[in-house]
């Protein structure tokens, strides 16, 4: 019985480092700055510890009841804190307070768990053997905590599951406490009540964390979250840190402010300063308006149509101030005209012409997308153009995806297209690629393009640069991407499989 | 007037057919609120239409027309025998249909999802020598020649997009519906057997120098040593084959389950050899290339439909046909919206209806095919509207299929829908084919007859389930149709008959059969060689 209690110190000791360790790696994975994270919480956890085994000293009966009862509260708190912190990230204004305030709580009750042992066993050992066998205990805890959270808890388990499988073990000590000294304490059936009804609530978000971890999205998203929203065709993720802001669609990044207009200005100036007075322009996809931000520097330019699917990503970037800011409220300039339709449907219809025209959809990760990527969209887009017309689509990175990227080339081709792809490199997607398309063959060592003042990345004399590839962005492929191949897609998801992050 | 036995079973065929050849677009659909399961539907059956012909069996004539070329039933195949008179530039027929639509086993349905079919849904692409249908292909918009030389292109937006089909066995997908997962080494030497096999029949020609096996049908090889396979079961020649294996068994069972609706202790071997072999690859496109559309073959219908619209009616019934001694053709009409029944005279007269019925409704029983109601088997269909997750929307392929079920799995309705982002909704059409080895189609529609919407919903929504666990309340609505005598198939002996053209054993009087039972296979390329070949008979002849 005795070594029971101390086989529990082990255990504590695991549980109260393992808290420390999960509140110091996911302070440092929302807010950034590990050192810093680490650090504080490290001093206010010690701290917290320091309180707690001051106030032990106020506990004087039933020792073991008191013992028991603390590691409820932290079994509880302790195993809900990821999630808890988790989810207080996204809803709650003063993170931060939280974060300190539940490390200070966890911290306190662990400082409790020490010294009332000591108590408790007191009179079980000669006071040097307790001290000794105490701390022993203790120490090696803390090492199997330490060792344990990077190689299997982060790895396997993750933040949230690892803090709710601890939490289990503090209610378990607890249960056994109380069955094997049932004689020793008071109330035992109401303890054991209360211990057996925490262990199953810990279990049961144990069983369901699948659906919990998916909820709180930690596993997508490095940085806070600064809007959040499910439409009928997307998951519309805005996260900021420090001066950067990102949008994730569906869990792959769109842009990072801090490089898009590296990709914005790629996307539309190197084929848009080669067209004399460029007067219609057509943006399909780019509800961000970011595009639409470099298309309206051609004074020349008259009308803008958008056609993007989705009114809820088109109204947030025409409402959101600090969105409005970056894309210098371009959606409602009075040139553009925004219409929430498919893409595909649209071109379909559509009986105009264009003199450009952007393709700006999300990677062909799936077979849904892969239909804009084929030759059947392609047809229909020919006719969006007339013989002078250009068309810049948006075409994955030749890096990653060199076949994915040379598909879309072969199947710009199969429609009669000239095309001439070009690539870029923009540090938040690696290696990027576009194609320009159009019904009349190209020059690229053009040094006259009409270029608009102000550009941050495009010139006239690296343009030529642009369309040449080394060696190991070009792909051998020779297929074409037809609605029933969709070798697209199909050689994508082969392609960026080994850079799985970018899966949602 | 006393009503005999033979009377009694004529009204209770034809009301039977009627009602079970589920007549689709009357306004007389059944809603169904269930407090156990949270969506409603529709039970798409007709019940009425019966009473009224019977009654009309008994009427007097009140009214005398002439319809110089009459076609009986507006089926795929009647209504290809129009298109192909219209396209001659022979003007002078009408096609009159008993129900409320025309169609046949190509009907479809539509709501604010999508549209969705009812019955037959694709059309493998023909074989390279079967230079009429590709006509056909190109007249639709279906197929375009690529360059002078006549290489033939297929429209891609029609071509059954990737990807195309798969399996759900042992608790997973797989792709392909040929079974992959967990399957034994035996297995698969069995499997890899009969694709031998098939690929060697697929070639073989018979000594009259035809394809053993071919599209259309009649183009197959008659060479006997051949059509002896049509004296066995397919179970049996697939045991005297030595293919023992469970797996086999059930990709052959649901292969002529599929096309057939019957089993393969049913079908012959040489109906059963036919489904695999009788597909060549065509130029680039490999012999697994279908064309389909949202609303299945209906896109077909609707052009024909178009086409057609000044030389069809429906609701209108023709029976007691009776060839004159004039060599004109005698036969009554029932027009069920104004209750007139006229007499009709006609040149000559295309019967395009199931043939099970002609007894019942020609006065001159001689010569008739000899089909029998036991070569058709039932079917339930269920078009089921879901609002599907993210990640399971994303995974549907065209058809979807699930080992070892009884049903053949579902048809994802939009899967051919041009468009780059969905929201999750669609439609999904289960085909649920009624077959059972140990009894005839007879007593199987027996034992179904008295069930309605809800015996059948909470089945479907188990099928459902047992591919997409909890996707039972994502339902937003099931409508259900059910056919009594869906379509004919190859039981064992029927090729033979086949052989014996029996469609043109009227032919002295005037009467022809366009249908595909002239084949016994109900597919839409026999549809369409039955209706271009009595198209050019009637033409000839008038």
């Amino acid at each position: 019985m005795t070594y029971l209690l101390l086989f529990s110190v082990f255990v504590v000791a695991t549980c109260g480092l393992v808290y420390e360790l999960i509140t110091g790696a996911l302070a440092s994975y929302l807010l950034g700055d590990s050192v810093t994270q680490f650090s504080t919480i490290i001093g206010t956890y010690l701290f917290a510890m320091g309180v707690g085994s001051y106030f032990s000293k106020f506990f004087t009966r039933n020792l073991l009841n008191v013992f028991i009862e603390i590691e409820m509260i932290i079994g509880l708190i302790g195993g809900f804190s990821a999630a808890f912190l988790f989810l207080s990230y996204e809803y709650v204004v003063s993170f931060r307070f939280i974060l300190y305030s539940v490390i200070f709580i966890i911290g306190c009750f662990v400082g409790l768990e020490i010294p009332l042992l000591m108590r408790i066993l007191k009179d079980r050992f000669e006071f040097k053997d307790l001290v000794s066998k105490i701390f022993t205990y203790d120490y090696i805890g803390a090492l199997l905590a330490s060792i344990s959270f990077p190689l299997l808890l982060v790895p396997h388990l993750g933040l949230v599951r690892s803090s709710l499988l601890f939490g289990i073990f503090n209610v378990s000590v607890a249960l056994v406490t109380i069955i094997v000294f049932k004689t020793e304490i008071k109330s035992e059936g109401f303890l054991r009540f209360k211990a057996i009804a925490t262990l199953v609530l810990l279990v049961l978000a144990f069983g369901y964390s699948e659906k919990l971890v998916s909820f709180l999205e930690v596993q997508n998203y490095r940085e806070r979250i600064v809007f959040k929203k499910t439409t009928a065709y997307q998951k519309i993720v805005l996260t900021q840190t420090s001066g950067e802001m990102k949008l994730f669609l569906n869990g792959n990044l769109q842009f990072s402010s801090r490089d898009e207009y590296r990709y914005h200005e790629s996307l539309v100036h190197v084929g848009l300063s080669r067209l004399q007075s460029p007067k219609k322009v057509l943006i399909l996809g780019g509800g961000d308006g970011l595009a639409v931000r470099e298309v309206l520097k051609y004074p020349s330019v008259q009308k803008i149509l958008l056609v993007d699917l989705d009114s809820q990503m088109t109204d947030l970037f025409k409402t959101n101030s600090i969105l409005t800011e970056l894309n210098k409220n371009s959606l409602n300039d009075p040139k553009v005209e925004v219409l929430n339709e498919d893409a595909f449907v649209w071109v379909k219809n559509n009986k105009d012409l264009f003199d450009f025209v952007i393709v700006d959809f999300p990677d062909p990760s799936q077979f849904a997308l892969g239909k804009l990527y084929s030759k059947t969209f392609y047809g229909y887009l020919t006719s969006t153009i007339d013989a002078d017309g250009l068309i810049a689509v948006q075409s994955t990175s030749p890096y990653v995806a060199k076949n994915s990227f040379q598909i879309i080339v072969n199947t710009l081709n199969d429609v009669a297209l000239y095309t001439k792809p070009y690539h870029v490199y923009v540090p938040s997607f690696g290696e990027w690629g576009y194609v320009l398309a159009a019904k009349a063959p190209m020059e690229t060592s053009e040094t006259n393009l009409a270029l608009p003042a102000g550009l941050q990345f495009i010139s006239t004399e690296m343009v030529p640069y642009l369309f040449q590839f080394s060696k190991d962005l070009i792909g051998d492929s020779k297929e074409v991407n037809r609605l029933n191949n969709q070798i697209l897609v199909r050689t994508f998801e082969q392609e960026w499989e080994p850079f799985s992050h970018h899966e949602n | 007037m006393k009503t005999d036995r033979r009377e009694f079973l004529k009204y209770g065929l034809i009301t039977s057919s009627v009602f079970f050849g589920g007549i689709y677009g009357v306004k007389q659909f059944k809603k169904f609120n269930k407090h156990t399961i949270g969506y409603t539907g529709q039970w798409v059956n007709q019940s009425d239409r019966g009473h009224q012909l019977r009654e009309a069996f008994k009427q007097t004539p009140t009214a005398s027309i002439k319809i110089p070329t009459l076609i009986v039933g507006g089926g795929m195949t009647g209504l290809l025998t129009g298109y192909y008179l219209k396209h001659a530039g022979f003007d002078n027929f009408k096609i009159l249909e008993m129900s409320s639509i025309a169609g046949g086993n190509s009907l479809y349905g539509q709501n604010e999802v999508s549209k969705f079919p009812w019955g037959a849904h694709y059309i493998p692409l023909p074989n390279a020598e079967n230079r009429q249908l590709l006509e056909f292909f190109k007249d639709m918009g279906l197929a375009f020649s690529k360059s002078p030389n006549g290489v033939l292109e297929f429209n891609e937006e029609f071509l059954c997009q990737d990807p195309q089909e798969r399996l759900f066995i042992k608790g997973e997908w797989q792709e392909s519906i040929l079974p992959m997962k967990g399957i034994t080494k035996d297995d698969e030497d069995q499997l890899k057997r009969f694709h031998d096999l098939v690929n060697d029949y697929k070639f073989k020609k018979g000594s009259d120098g035809k394809f053993v096996f071919n599209i259309p049908l009649m183009e197959s090889s008659q060479d006997p040593k051949f059509l002896k396979l049509d004296d066995v079961t397919f179970t049996g020649f697939l045991k005297e084959q030595g293919f023992a294996s469970n797996v086999v068994s059930w990709y052959m069972n649901y292969c002529t389950l599929d096309d057939y609706g019957m089993g393969t202790d049913t079908v012959s071997a040489w109906g059963g050899l036919h489904y695999f072999c009788s597909r060549r690859p065509l130029g680039e496109y490999d012999d697994h290339k279908i064309m389909t559309w949202p609303e299945g073959n209906g896109w077909i219908l609707q052009k024909l439909t178009e086409y057609l619209k000044d030389h069809f009616q429906t609701n209108h019934a023709v029976m007691k046909i009776q060839p004159l001694e004039n060599g004109r053709v005698r036969s009554r009409v029932f027009n069920f919206d104004t209750k007139e029944l006229a007499e009709c005279e006609s040149e000559q007269l295309i019967y395009s209806g199931p043939q099970f019925l002609a007894p019942y409704l020609f006065d001159d029983k001689k010569n008739l095919p000899n089909v029998s109601s036991d070569d058709y088997y039932s079917w339930v269909i269920a078009n089921v509207t879901v609002k599907l997750k993210p990640e399971e929307f994303q995974n549907l392929h065209w058809d979807n299929v699930r080992f070892n079920s009884s049903s053949l799995g579902y048809v994802h309705a939009r899967h051919q829908e041009l468009r780059g982002r969905f929201d999750g909704t669609t439609v999904l059409t289960l085909y649920w084919p009624l077959y059972d080895k140990d009894l005839t189609a007879t007593e199987i529609r027996k034992k179904i007859s008295g069930l309605g919407w809800d015996d059948w919903a909470p089945q479907v929504e188990a099928e459902l389930e047992a591919m997409h666990p909890g996707v039972a309340s994502s339902i937003q609505s099931m409508d259900i149709k059910i056919y009594g005598h869906a379509m004919i198939g190859p039981r064992v002996g029927r090729i033979h008959s086949v052989f014996q053209q029996p469609w043109k054993a009227k032919k002295k009087q005037n009467i022809y059969f366009a249908h595909t039972d002239n084949s016994g296979m109900s597919l839409f390329e026999e549809a369409h060689y039955w209706g271009h070949k009595v198209a050019q008979e009637v033409i000839k002849n008038g």
